[in-house]
């Protein structure tokens, strides 16, 4: 009896072992083998992880390698709204910091990620450190700051992702962003920063940083003076443009008002356009100087041909109304007319172009965008022959009916100040390539239209202009605007566009002024000292007027480059 | 018999070392790589260090805070081309 007992308490615990490996057995088919992707793809969720890397982004410089942007981090607050531990607190602290951020909250409350803030201020960081919020966190993101703010218009800025919006950040956001590159990480539940094993999925490249012409230094003196001849004439606005008419290279692009690219909290949008390209006015007799271009390349006068401007200041030509400021001239040379800009002569001698006018127009580039390529550029408007009316000839010839941009004007009188060969503008350092290009006029069209520009200087409407020791050739323009859909006389736009040289250096200068308080201001008055002063700044900037002073240019020399 | 033992102790030695080289070797693999990834790190911590460094270079080059220091401080004016005048050997 004993030994079957024994037998039969053997075989139960046999049973119950058998039974228990045959469930631990049954457990692993359903573990390892029925349930195997599940668990592996729980694994790699854990331990592997696609991260995707963005490069820093590639740094703008000026011509002479002074930065023009630079990297910082800014910081960005966030919370994870399904896992709230204090969410009273949070709620309370987003209702009176930051409203939308609130409501954006009551909408996503079962979120895993929502910002509350991105680009905090160092106020605004402050205050979430000081509210001891664990359920606020923050974290870095890539962010520019911009050193130069008279810069702001051509370099722009980038958006809240860091991707250029405005000027050259969008221009060349390709070539500064790079291409981020994705990486597959192994890594386990501890390992926090570190990674075992990475793998390129996909290589990416650094940013290449861009170099543009234009001289910081050069823009900043300028951009002064074009805000004291706004403030001194309470003006709109105000902007002026260098370039160099043998590269076309753009040494400096300004304007006023312009805006603070480091607090883009309250931006008004209108100082973000760079007006220089975007903007097209119809600007007034400084386009007389292509008529006379035109008239003289197409025979059609001299310059010593007299003209009868009746001595009035309003007449009727063809049955027209003309009229003219300040006063009206009697018998004039053709060059005297472009001198002192006087409406009825000119518009004689537009009635004898006819429809070729139009066809110089676009010769000089009107009508049609440059080659810069800006976003957002104007390619302004030429009234074309089959739209005319009966005034039409009349008010092409002194600057109406025909909308430019102040780079449009500039390329032109690069023309000019190139002896008739056209150049392109670009705001590029690179090394232009040589191209073929015809020249637009004859050198000896060239020549006259330049010895009438340097008689506007030393006769004419811009006799402000004059520098000692270097040749000026300008033109000045006084255009109404249109107000309420009719052009007023107290609301004008006043340019003025020349050339400056001495010896070998050349540049070509546009000052613009819009809309300047008080009556009987012309350009003569307004935009020509402006002219002056920028030139001024320019010479003394780039050493030119201290060429003829041997010692005074070798100590400039030595200071630069002691070795 | 005594060579058959010594062989087969000598088999499982070289193979146990085998293992143990293994595993150092992927040892310092590991070592190595969480060494690269704190220069790395380290590496980004000085990019961020520099971009600040430029950034407070940029706020003293400020050409506005420049300017009003000579006006100011200095007692600077800018040149204008009638102050100019021309200069000889002597």
């Amino acid at each position: 009896m004993n030994s079957s007992f024994s037998k039969a308490r053997t075989s139960l615990v046999f049973f119950v072992f058998c039974s228990a490996y045959a469930f631990i057995l049954v457990n692993l088919y359903f573990l390892q083998i029925k349930n195997h992707h599940y668990f592996i793809q729980l694994a790699e969720q854990q331990y592997h992880i696609s991260i995707k890397k963005t490069p820093e982004r590639a740094l703008i410089y000026d011509r002479n390698n002074q930065l023009l942007t630079v990297n910082q981090e800014s910081i960005a607050a966030f919370i994870t709204p399904s896992l709230l531990k204090e969410k009273s607190k949070v709620e309370k602290i987003l209702m009176t910091y930051f409203p939308k951020s609130y409501e954006h909250l009551q909408k996503n409350a079962d979120a895993q990620f929502m910002y509350v803030k991105r680009k905090l201020t160092d106020e605004q960081y402050e205050l979430l450190k000081q509210a001891d919020c664990a359920d606020i966190k923050f974290l870095k993101e890539p962010a520019r700051y911009y050193p130069n703010e008279t810069l702001s218009h051509i370099v722009g800025i980038t958006d809240i992702d860091n991707n250029g919006l405005l000027g050259i950040e969008l221009l060349y956001q390709q070539q500064l962003s790079g291409l981020p590159s994705i990486y597959h990480l192994e890594k386990d539940a501890r390992s926090g920063y570190f990674h075992f094993v990475k793998e390129t999925k996909h290589e990416g490249a650094i940013g290449k940083p861009v170099q543009i012409s234009i001289d910081s230094d050069l823009q900043f003196l300028i951009s002064e003076e074009i805000k004291k001849t706004v403030e001194e004439f309470q003006a709109q606005e105000g902007a002026a443009l260098v370039i160099d008419p043998t590269t076309g290279q753009i040494y400096a692009m300004a304007q006023f008002p312009t805006f603070n690219p480091n607090n883009i909290e309250n931006l008004n949008l209108e100082y973000t356009k760079n007006k220089i390209a975007t903007e097209a006015y119809e600007l007034g007799s400084v386009i007389k100087i292509f008529l006379g271009l035109a008239a003289l390349e197409e025979n059609l006068v001299q310059p010593d041909e007299l003209i009868d401007c009746e001595n009035k200041k309003v007449t009727y030509v063809n049955g027209i109304k003309v009229s003219t400021w300040p006063h009206g001239h009697g018998k004039l040379t053709f060059s005297e007319i472009i001198q002192y800009s006087n409406n009825i002569g000119v518009a004689k001698v537009g009635l004898r172009l006819g429809p070729q006018l139009y066809e110089h127009y676009c010769r000089v580039g009107f009508g049609r965008k440059t080659t810069l390529d800006w976003p957002g550029e104007q390619k302004g408007f030429v009234n074309p022959p089959h739209q005319w009316t009966k005034p039409s000839i009349i008010s092409l010839s002194f600057g109406y009916e025909i909308t430019a941009t102040l780079l449009q004007l500039a390329q032109a009188f690069c023309m000019i100040a190139n002896d008739g060969i056209p150049v392109k503008p670009t705001i590029k350092i690179e090394s232009p390539i040589a191209e073929y290009h015809p020249r637009l006029y004859s050198k000896k069209t060239i020549d006259t239209i330049k010895e009438i520009l340097e008689k506007t200087v030393t006769h004419g409407t811009a006799r402000q202009a004059a520098l000692q020791g270097c040749k000026v050739m300008c033109k000045t323009g006084t255009a109404n605007m249109v107000i309420d859909g009719v052009y007023n006389t107290d609301h004008n736009i006043y340019t003025c566009a020349g050339i400056i040289e001495k010896n070998s250096y050349k540049r070509v200068i546009i000052t613009f002024i819009k809309n300047a308080r008080g009556r009987n201001l012309f350009a003569s008055k307004v935009a020509v000292p402006l002219f002056e002063r920028i030139a001024e700044r320019l010479l003394i900037h780039d050493h030119i007027i201290f060429e003829d002073n041997y010692a005074l240019s070798q100590v400039i020399r030595y200071y630069n480059n002691p070795c | 018999m005594n060579k058959k033992y010594i062989s087969l102790y000598i088999f499982i030695m070289v193979n146990l070392s085998f293992i143990f080289l293994y595993i150092y070797k992927n040892n310092t693999i590991i070592a190595l790589s969480f060494e690269k990834q704190k220069e790395e790190k380290y590496r980004d911590s000085l990019r961020e260090k520099k971009n600040k460094l430029m950034q407070k270079l940029c706020l003293i080059q400020n050409k506005m805070h420049i300017k009003q220091f000579a006006q100011k401080q200095l007692q600077m004016e800018p040149i204008s081309l009638k102050q100019i005048r021309t200069l000889t050997y002597e």
